[in-house]
């Protein structure tokens, strides 16, 4: 069923073959203004690495994909004129840092591009995962309006097989839905 | 401050109400942008050196800027995003100004870029050094007075301070067209319709006065103005950047049109004296931007001897020597087109639809820009005629920025000139208007006919050169990109994007070693073996840095062989060099553009840059 999701991707031209696929859990994953309710996230993040770990030296950590979803309709992908819009790096302890992650936000008829910078993160089998392969981040957006500081947390694993055929199913609604918005901006 | 943000918000607001659909973006908030002046590299003939050397300082100059003068100053705009966080930028962009150019000609692009890293990088942008001398009173005056009730009704009154600050400049030369402005009559203050003579401001020593326009003979130290002087300088700020990113940070360096021949000539300098020793330029940089220039060439076929070269500069030094800045272009007189834009550019500002105020001046209202620019116009559409890519005859001056069709235009052809639409008087004696970039009704070709009026906005140049040995050619599809107000603003305020005295003599004899003057090093170790002289070009060959290059189809440099001499020329890995050429782009739009086509290049060149670094040192 990972194989089926990540076929899926392919078609849909978002994840180049090479890398790995990594499901967002929507239960350790969410957006927390300072003003307001959380919201939970949930979606897929494409990893491709410069070298498979265990590492002896720093490697390119590239988000070369990303569908993700907002509890409250918010959409956020990659920007897409850009060639490399998450390009990072990945050290042998396992931590990555992404000095600009560029994000586009697509909320209803509205579009915004996003630029993170310093995102920082460990990724791999790190503590809590299950999985084989973990990402976990943590960053503060300033949204400078009424949500004030937004805290993002990221927990993402590679699917496990029971897992798989649900997350396949959120996965195509939210890339339905994601069209469909994109569609409606242009 | 206050005032200043209001005048900003303000000019906003005015683009939006007359444009219909301009936007301030990013949002003034957010940006910073101010001049900062750094020490620069003391060179011994300059006024303030204290050195043995140092020139006798004019009575203008001193005049101009106070008896305590000091010239050995750069002038650097920086650009920053503030997103709270007080962080250091990862990344700082150092851009060199073109032919004529001054460090505002990069607002638009700068503003873009910090905005779209939201803080992780700085772009700063260098004045030369000429800009110290430029006596912008007159300019500033209307500026600051933009906004008085004498400007703001219909005709203007006679004491707006636009109008008082043109009259600083130049005298009312009571030519055509006649009209309404700002009375029965023309420019001049009192009314009485004869030629009026310019009009005093008191400057910031409380001194009442005409502008100060400096002659060569002021200036004669400049003659030391070389390239290796601005290298020296520039050096000054590359290190200072470097200081501010670190060694896992990236300092960029590049320019625009004629900066980058600047700035890939400072990539192949050397900056220590002891030929044993190499302290290059390209070493102190992680990668170069060309912006609409193809970079250095080689050079003259035929270079000056070490003494040939002495003998030129001691000719420059000398009073009654050759120019040591460029007096004139293309029949233009540039001291005259400096002090034009000055008040120009806020008439087209705040007074976008009043008659345009500049063509009674000596430089539109007569010679060959005043035959060129002889219709009636709005101040708008002045600004307009003179700088868009459909009615400026000279390439260097132009970006996409719109049209005027309410009269006829003549598709014309002149010797050394780009083709150009001649705009002919409106019918009914009205003013020649102005439509803005994004203006729906823009004319195009087809349906209309390149060469019968009103001709078009958007023109398919066709398909770009076909042999490899053709020369590059303007090609593709022509687009509408350049914000005539974003322009404009970059000729107010706090610097202005033109050079009044653009340091021609001792940089044109430098240039015309191209990309190494090794035999003029030859020729110095022999009088001195232990210093390699005036002017030290030898490291080109080496050069091994990134290069991101990027030309505009309708442009100067519109196809990827623009950029072919000078990359063949340096040692950076064929991977390691990314050509850009954005479709219809003029010369100015890759600067200046709404939503610039050259940000996302610019945006992927760091991105893999800092990744680069960030892998040796995370």
């Amino acid at each position: 069923m990972r194989k089926l999701i990540f076929a899926w991707l392919l078609v849909c031209g978002a994840v180049p073959a090479h890398a790995t696929l990594l499901v967002i859990d929507p239960a350790q994953s969410a957006l927390t203004p300072t003003a307001g309710a959380p919201q939970s996230l949930s979606g897929v993040i494409a990893i491709e690495l410069g070298a498979e770990p265990p590492l002896a030296s720093n490697t390119t950590f590239d988000v070369s994909a990303l569908s993700a979803s907002a509890s409250g309709g918010l959409a956020i992908g990659l920007q897409p004129s850009l060639a490399n819009p998450g390009a990072g790096v990945l050290s042998p302890t396992g931590a990555f840092l992404i000095p600009n992650l560029f994000l586009r936000l697509v909320d209803g008829a509205n579009l915004f591009d996003l630029t993170v910078p310093n995102v920082l993160g460990s990724y791999g089998a790190i503590p809590g995962c299950l999985a084989g392969t973990c990402l976990q981040t943590s960053f503060d957006v300033d949204t400078g309006g009424p949500l004030g500081i937004v805290n993002v947390q990221v927990f993402a694993a590679v699917p496990e097989p029971a897992t798989a055929a649900l997350v396949a199913f959120g996965v195509g609604a939210l890339a339905a839905a994601r069209r469909g918005a994109r569609r409606g901006t242009r | 401050m206050m005032r200043r943000a209001s005048l900003l918000l303000l000019l906003c607001a005015l683009g939006a109400a007359s444009l219909a659909a301009t936007k301030c973006n990013p949002p003034s908030g957010v940006v910073v942008q101010a001049f900062e002046r750094l020490p620069g590299y003391v060179e011994p003939h300059t006024p303030g050196s204290g050195d043995p050397a140092e020139m006798p300082t004019a009575a203008p100059i001193t005049a101009l800027l106070g008896a305590d003068v000091d010239l050995n100053w750069i002038d650097v705009l920086k650009t920053r995003w503030d997103n709270g966080s007080g962080a250091p930028p990862r990344a700082i962009i150092i851009l060199i100004p073109g032919f004529l150019g001054g460090a505002t000609t990069f607002d638009p692009i700068a503003r873009d870029l910090v905005a779209r890293f939201n803080g992780s990088i700085e772009v700063w942008a260098i004045d030369r050094r000429p800009n110290q001398l430029e006596d912008r009173l007159g300019g500033r005056y209307a500026l600051q007075g933009a906004l008085d009730p004498s400007c703001t009704v219909s005709p203007p009154l006679p004491s707006c301070p636009i109008f008082v600050g043109a009259q600083f400049y130049s005298p009312d030369l009571d030519a055509a067209p006649a009209g309404d402005f700002p009375g029965p009559g023309d420019l001049d203050l009192d009314l009485d319709g004869v030629l009026d003579p310019q009009g005093p401001l008191v400057d910031g020593f409380g001194v009442s006065r005409l502008p100060i326009v400096l002659a060569q003979n002021d200036v004669r130290f400049m003659a030391y103005w070389g390239l290796d002087t601005y290298f020296r300088d520039w050096k000054i700020v590359v290190d200072s950047a470097r200081a501010i990113v670190g060694s896992s940070g990236l300092v960029l360096f590049g320019g625009h049109s004629q900066g980058t021949t600047w700035s890939s000539t400072f990539a192949a300098y050397d900056f220590d004296p002891d030929p044993a020793h190499v302290v290059a330029g390209y070493q102190l940089i992680d990668g170069l931007i060309l912006l609409e220039g193809g970079g250095v060439g080689a050079g003259q076929a035929t270079k000056p001897t070490y003494a040939q070269y002495q003998t030129s500069v001691d000719g420059l030094d000398n009073p009654g020597g050759p120019e040591v800045y460029l007096s004139s272009f293309s029949g233009i007189p540039l001291q005259n087109l400096g002090t034009s834009g000055e008040v120009s550019a806020v008439a087209g500002l705040f007074q976008p639809n009043e008659p345009a105020l500049i063509q009674r001046t000596p430089t539109f209202g007569t010679g060959l820009v005043g035959a060129l620019l002889s219709a009636p116009s709005t101040n708008r559409a002045l600004a307009g005629l003179f700088l868009d890519d459909d009615f400026s005859p000279i390439g260097a001056f132009r970006a996409s920025m719109g049209f005027s069709d309410n009269g006829p235009n003549t598709y014309t052809t002149l010797t050394g000139f780009s083709p150009f639409y001649l705009a002919g008087a409106a019918p009914g004696g009205a003013r020649r208007t102005w439509r803005e970039y994004n203006d729906p009704g823009l004319p195009t070709c087809p349906p209309n006919t390149f060469n019968v009026t009103p001709g078009c906005a958007l023109l398919d140049n066709g398909p770009p050169s076909v042999l490899p040995a053709d020369p590059p050619r303007v090609n593709g599809r022509e687009v509408e990109v350049t914000s005539l107000t974003d322009f404009l603003l970059t000729q107010v305020g706090k610097g202005n994007g033109f050079e009044w005295y653009f340091a021609s003599g001792r940089p044109n004899l430098d240039f015309s070693y191209g990309r190494d003057s090794s035999g003029l090093v030859a020729g110095a170790l022999a009088v001195d073996p232990s210093n390699e002289g005036p002017l030290v070009i030898t490291q080109n060959a080496n050069v091994n840095v990134p290069v991101l290059a990027i030309g505009g189809s309708n442009g100067l440099a519109p196809e990827p062989k623009s950029f072919a001499n000078y990359l063949a020329s340096i040692a950076t890995p064929a991977a390691d060099e990314h050509v850009v050429i954005l479709e219809g782009y003029a010369h100015l739009d890759v600067i200046s553009a709404k939503d610039n086509g050259a940000v996302p290049p610019v945006v992927d060149f760091v991105n893999e840059l800092l990744q680069r670094k960030l892998l040796q040192s995370f």
